[in-house]
């Protein structure tokens, strides 16, 4: 009786043990770890859309959509073991982004591995066509390799032209975003905004903001953001207009305010930054409030100043001149992103779903032309509070 | 009957009487000793006129002769003549004689058993026989050649006592009695061995220790039979619980401090003639991990120490089948950097991870294994070509990555820090099955492996205490932890283990002594 128990018990062991695991041993020398990929959308050179690699003789022709780039690190050289390129770039197009991943599996002496994947870029062509950017959308949704840490970005021009630039001092594009991204909340010239974060936004109001990466031959810059809205890309915010966005968002603490003043260019290093957004009705119109309250270092002055006898009333005067241009900027920038785009990026549709759940009621069936209709007023209040070493 | 008159009660054996006559009495010594060269009769005659006749037996190199010359022969064969006595009056009180005045001896005993005298001879006791008496004198005149006590070679320690035990059970015992010196304390001796008559000495400590772990170990080591014991393991493989385990289920040390502590918190410890290596029961894994130096330095670094210790064991028991699992199976959990650097430095490599663990562990223990059974400085030597010219070559060629190398040495390491070397061991062994078993499955089957030993370890017992004490639900006392990851300040310790259910079990006064200066409010400032 004992013996056959323990007979049921060992064979029940060997099948869990061997039933369960997933048989996917490949040695990490096997592997490809992707760090970075490209997506465009397929543009034949000379009109012929075949497919590049479509197998000769086979009677179903695919139509080309996608040219999916994939750069992988040379790990070799990491390890300094052997010298070369610092990079291998796998071009691949098809018609499905599925299909050219396992199409590259096969063309490639490794295993693609996507889990180190550190960013993805999308060419301006395929961000504005809504289809290939939905299916684009849901195969990075709903892959179980690609976390949502990723950096989703997106670059006038091509995706692979990015990928190709050589940067001088990191061999590793993907790495070289990774550590670019993380910096974003010390100078907010590129949005603070991960695949996580778009995600969300999309779902939510159908826009988001999506950090640009342009590139020359060797130089390589990420700056500025695209507008999506409805799942294509609307248009561009500038270095600067990214930067009040941010602040307006309340996604940064710290960046740099140029701030002009007695024809003088004062640098000011912000922070401390807080921001409240809110939105009310007043007089039938639907007023969309931002609060800021920031602290700032001034970074320079004039050598040698002189001729101020009150000093604390020219910093006062500094203050109100600093706040005064944020205000603008900030109705600046509202009014452009409603009446240009009619992107709610700043969520305000959210906000009074969450907080104002009569005042939405109301308007939630006609939020897009509402929208466009609302009015924004802003508050700084920006308060200087080191002046460095002066005299 | 008390339960420890109960417990050590010795079983009656079978009697040869003593003779009258001391030609009957030499002839069946003779006769059960033919052959034993090393045992030496020297016959002779003692009274003013030399009419009686006297033998003394002993066995040569176990007997102290300079003793026997100086403290029996003389007093027997030179002043005995020079005593002005009436034979006759000389021949009935020769024994009180003797015993009382005569031999300079401390230990002496009479006995009227021929088997008991002829034991005590290869003892390296010596017997003295007279003609026209029927008892035997047995008296310890014991002088063998033995190593003097020095520092222990396995368990070093920095701050503490340097003494350890030898190959003879009587300075072992003396050396456990000069740090107890409770009349409670007890050493009961029994011998073991059908031929090697082996003795074997239980402490305990009356009061403390617990009776049914007492009386387990008795029961076990009354039924040992077994023709000789050569060594301590002999009785620790047939007194522990469980022999299938892969973990040693008693303790043992070559410190008589180590003892002495055990015997303190309640255990029972067995000494063993001719090996240095005391026993200590009942043992469990907190046992294993602490060293005694833990209790001689600062409670800080004492924990610290031994936090690091136990991180040194999961190391040794883990860290290449953790490398194995991840880089064959999950290279998504590494940081990319490192990542990057693991894959690039196992470029060309020409075997799978798993070959290559298996080959550098091997050589390893290969290299250990030469290191142990050559002497001093060649054993260096190997070290130094197997270990240094080796791998830098091996990772030169191309064979093996660099980063094989830093786990193997890194694993080598944790399991040479560890402070017992049986429970290291042990842990060496089971390495390899956790390696194998990642190889086939990943974490997965890491984790699997590390089920089945946990289940493993949580139905073992070492002598009725779980093995995982306190760390098993029915041990569960928080005042044992204060001993086990870390340790406390030695005044929070006022109790002793509780998962060793001692009958006493305060071990120290409520306060801790208020060693603050009175009157002092100048806060340490100087004025």
């Amino acid at each position: 009786m004992h013996r056959k128990k323990l007979k049921i018990f060992l064979w029940i062991l060997v099948g869990v043990s061997i039933l369960t695991g997933c048989w996917d041993k490949v040695e990490i020398e096997d592997r490809a770890f992707i760090a970075l990929i490209g997506v465009d959308k397929f543009q034949a050179a000379s009109g012929d859309k075949q497919a590049v690699f479509s197998s000769e003789g086979d009677g179903f022709n695919q139509e080309n959509r996608y040219t999916v780039s994939y750069a992988y690190p040379n790990t070799g050289m990491i390890a300094q073991k052997i010298e070369g390129e610092p990079k291998f770039i796998f071009v691949s197009t098809g018609e499905d982004l599925f299909n050219i991943r396992e199409s590259t599996n096969t063309r490639l002496g490794k295993e693609l591995f996507l889990r180190h994947m550190k960013a993805i870029v999308i060419g301006e062509e395929l961000a504005k066509d809504e289809q290939l950017f939905r299916e684009l959308m849901d195969r990075i949704d709903r892959s179980p390799e690609i976390g949502r840490k990723l950096h989703l970005m997106v670059t006038p021009g091509l995706a692979k032209d990015v990928l190709d630039t050589s940067t001088k001092d990191e061999g590793v594009l993907g790495l070289y975003i990774r550590d670019l991204m993380q910096r974003a909340g010390r100078r907010a010239r590129i949005p603070d905004a991960d695949f996580g974060y778009i995600l969300r936004s999309l779902h939510e109001s159908q826009t988001a903001i999506i950090p640009r990466v342009i590139s020359s031959k060797n130089e390589f810059k990420a700056a500025g953001s695209g507008v999506i809205r409805d799942f294509r890309l609307v248009g561009w915010l500038g270095e600067i207009e990214t930067e009040v966005l941010m602040f307006m968002m309340d996604r940064i603490k710290a960046s740099t305010v140029d701030v002009e003043m007695d024809n003088l260019i004062l640098p000011l290093y912000v922070t401390e930054s807080k921001a409240k957004m809110k939105a009310f009705e007043k007089d039938g119109e639907i007023i969309v409030r931002f609060d800021l309250k920031m602290e700032a270092d001034l970074k320079r002055h004039l050598f040698q100043r002189l001729g101020e006898t009150d000093e604390s009333a020219y910093y006062e005067r500094l203050q109100k001149e600093a706040s005064k241009m944020l205000e603008h900027q900030i109705v600046a920038l509202y009014k452009k992103i409603q009446k240009k785009f009619g992107a709610d990026l700043l969520q305000v549709g959210e906000y009074l779903r969450k907080h104002e759940p009569d005042l939405w009621e109301k308007v939630k069936n006609d939020w897009d032309n509402v929208y466009r209709t609302t009015k924004v007023e802003a508050d700084v209040d920006l308060k200087i509070r080191r002046l460095g070493v002066t005299m | 009957m008390n339960f420890y008159e109960q417990l050590f009660q010795k079983k009656p054996k079978e009697k040869i009487p003593v003779e009258k006559e001391i030609d009957a009495n030499l002839e069946t010594i003779k006769e059960e000793l033919s052959f034993c060269d090393d045992v030496v009769y020297r016959e002779f005659k003692i009274g003013q006129k030399q009419e009686m006749k006297a033998a003394l037996i002993y066995t040569e190199g176990l007997a102290n002769k300079t003793m026997l010359d100086e403290s029996i022969l003389e007093d027997l064969m030179y002043f005995t003549r020079m005593a002005n006595m009436d034979p006759n009056v000389l021949k009935k009180k020769i024994h009180e004689a003797i015993l009382d005045g005569s031999i300079s001896v401390a230990n002496v005993r009479e006995s009227d058993d021929l088997d008991e005298a002829i034991d005590a001879v290869l003892i390296g006791d010596s017997i003295l026989l007279f003609d026209q008496w029927d008892k035997i004198l047995i008296f310890d005149a014991k002088g063998w050649p033995m190593r003097s006590v020095g520092e222990p070679e396995m368990e070093m320690v920095i701050r503490g006592p340097g003494d350890g035990f030898n190959e003879t059970l009587r300075v072992n015992t003396a050396l456990v009695r000069r740090r107890i010196r409770d009349p409670k304390f007890k050493i009961k001796q029994m011998q073991i061995g059908k031929r090697s008559k082996t003795d074997i000495a239980v402490l305990y400590i009356e009061g403390i220790t617990n009776k049914e772990i007492l009386k387990m170990v008795k029961e076990r080591l009354d039924q040992i039979q077994i023709d000789a014991v050569l060594g301590s393991s002999y009785i620790e493989q047939l007194i522990e619980d469980e022999w299938r385990s892969p973990f040693p289920q008693i303790q043992n040390t070559q410190r008589p401090d180590v003892v002495a502590a055990a015997l303190y918190e309640g255990r029972v410890a067995i000494i063993i003639d001719n090996t240095p290596y005391a026993l200590i029961a009942p043992a469990t894994v907190a046992t294993f991990i602490q060293s005694p130096e833990d209790h001689y330095e600062r409670f800080f670094i004492a924990s610290a120490i031994r936090i690091l210790r136990v991180l040194a064991l999961l190391t040794n028991l883990y860290l290449p089948s953790l490398y194995i699992a991840i880089t064959s199976f999950h290279p998504g959990i590494l940081p990319t950097d490192l990542l990057l650097y693991i894959a690039g430095s196992r470029l060309n490599v020409p075997f799978p991870v798993v070959i290559e663990a298996f080959l550098m562990e091997a050589s390893l223990e290969l290299l250990r294994e030469a290191g142990v059974r050559l002497p001093g400085p060649i054993g260096a030597t190997i070290g130094i070509v197997g270990g240094l010219v080796l791998g830098q070559a091996a990772v030169e060629a191309g064979i093996v990555s660099p980063l094989m190398v830093i786990v193997v040495a890194l694993t080598a390491m944790a399991a040479y820090s560890s402070p017992s070397y049986s429970f290291a061991i042990s842990f060496r062994m089971l390495r390899f099955v956790l390696m194998a078993a990642s190889a086939f499955l990943g974490l997965y089957g890491l984790i699997l492996a590390t089920l089945i030993i946990l289940t493993h370890l949580c139905n073992l017992k070492s002598f009725g205490v779980p093995y995982l004490s306190p760390l098993v639900a029915s041990e569960m006392k928080w005042q044992d932890f204060k001993d086990f990851f870390i340790r406390v300040p030695l005044h929070m310790m006022r109790r002793r283990p509780q998962f060793l259910r001692p009958e006493d079990s305060i071990r120290m006064g409520k306060n801790r002594p208020n060693n603050a200066v009175k009157g002092d409010d100048t806060g340490g400032k100087k004025q």
